[in-house]
């Protein structure tokens, strides 16, 4: 029975409008989630990036910690899929290099920027401005630069998937989960304490 | 109801980010992400701008997932009590840094923030939701991100104390 059970779970996947209406829910709870993190808020965002206060680091790290486990765990069930695209390195690199100096300056990402605008802070207007801007400045830049698209597109070779097993010795799920846990645990222990 | 009126300790951020991005997973079967439809909403407004009427808008589930975020934060942030309205940021100082300062800082850490969502595939939402989804350049982005958005906040701190201690000698003298 527990066989057929689990043979039977696919993703949902759903589709047309009930997709849309469900969306739209899901955004209303993951809204109400952001604000309750206080990602909305810029300026305890750019506290925690100081390391001032430590709650959103051991946010991060205990839900990849969990959250890449639990997810190992579903896919072995089918429940879920993978749906992440490769990246490229540099593109990765570059690309992190300049939404963590834009993060350092706003403290704002596209999500938390209308989370804040929702929670009246109207200045967020000006970094979804910004965040409009950059749209034709970077098809302008790949019109002028094809080339460097095709040599600075170089996958990132390293891999998290486990092949022997989630919980065999040589999973990188295991370890980087570990090493999350760990690292969320000694700031529990040593850190700040919570606001 | 005072579950929601709480602050909530980091435990269950962390949990509550986790159930969003694994369900938003099995339902959607789909990387949550933000970039793609704000490039969405940019293509919808040029053409509006460029054909001078309202564009035929393709009503995608990451559209209604944004208006649904609006809406969640809206509600979330009232209910909280930290809904207020403020048109300058909040560590800015003087009437030309809340005015002229957060428009030129708002528009740069957003053009920023759009730049590397574009070169980097996604953005910083979407790059949190595929580290969960075992994507290993995810992991890369987020500590490139987190490193270089704490050592450029560390210098605009740094800069502003030692801004306000040079007006304080220059006071005293």
């Amino acid at each position: 029975m527990n066989t057929v059970l689990l043979a039977s779970l696919e993703p949902l996947a759903l589709q047309g409008n009930v997709k849309l209406a469900v969306a739209s829910i899901f955004g209303i709870v993951l809204g109400l989630v952001l604000v309750k993190c206080d990602f909305a808020d810029r300026v305890l965002v750019k506290k925690n990036l100081t390391f001032a206060s430590m709650k959103m680091a051991k946010t991060l790290l205990l839900a990849l910690g969990i959250g890449m486990m639990a997810f190992a765990l579903l896919r072995s069930t089918h429940a879920v899929q993978s749906n992440v695209t490769p990246a490229a390195f540099w593109g990765v690199l570059l690309g992190g290099l300049c939404t963590g100096i834009g993060l350092g300056i706003g403290g704002l990402v596209p999500v938390t920027a209308v989370a804040a605008l929702a929670s009246g802070r109207i200045y967020a207007l000006w970094v979804l401005l910004g965040m409009l801007l950059a749209i034709p400045a970077a098809k302008l830049f790949k019109r002028l630069l094809p080339e460097a698209g095709e040599r600075f597109s170089a996958p990132v070779s390293a891999s998290l998937e486990p092949a022997n097993g989630l919980f065999a010795l040589n999973s990188p799920v295991l370890w980087v989960s570990a090493a999350a846990l760990i690292l969320c645990l000694i700031m529990m222990l040593f850190g700040n304490r919570d606001e | 109801m005072n579950f929601l009126h709480k602050k909530w300790p980091f435990w269950i951020n962390a949990a509550m980010l986790v159930i969003m991005v694994l369900l938003g997973s099995y339902m959607f079967n789909d990387v949550l992400g933000f970039s793609g439809v704000l490039q969405a909403i940019f293509g919808y407004a040029s053409e509006a701008i460029a054909d001078r009427e309202i564009p035929q808008v393709d009503w995608d589930w990451q559209i209604a997932l944004l208006g649904g975020v609006f809406v969640g934060a809206l509600c979330g942030s009232l209910i909280h009590g930290s809904w207020k309205i403020m048109f300058a940021f909040e560590d800015s100082k003087g009437a030309a840094g809340k005015s002229l300062g957060t428009a030129a800082l708002g528009v740069l850490s957003g053009f920023l923030i759009m730049l590397g969502a574009i070169i980097s595939g996604e953005a910083f939402y979407g790059q949190f939701a595929a580290a969960v989804e075992l994507s290993a350049g995810a992991w890369f982005f987020l500590l490139i991100a987190l490193i270089s958005g704490g050592v450029t906040a560390l210098f605009i701190e740094r800069r502003g104390a030692s801004g306000s201690g040079t007006k304080a000698k220059d006071g005293e003298k």
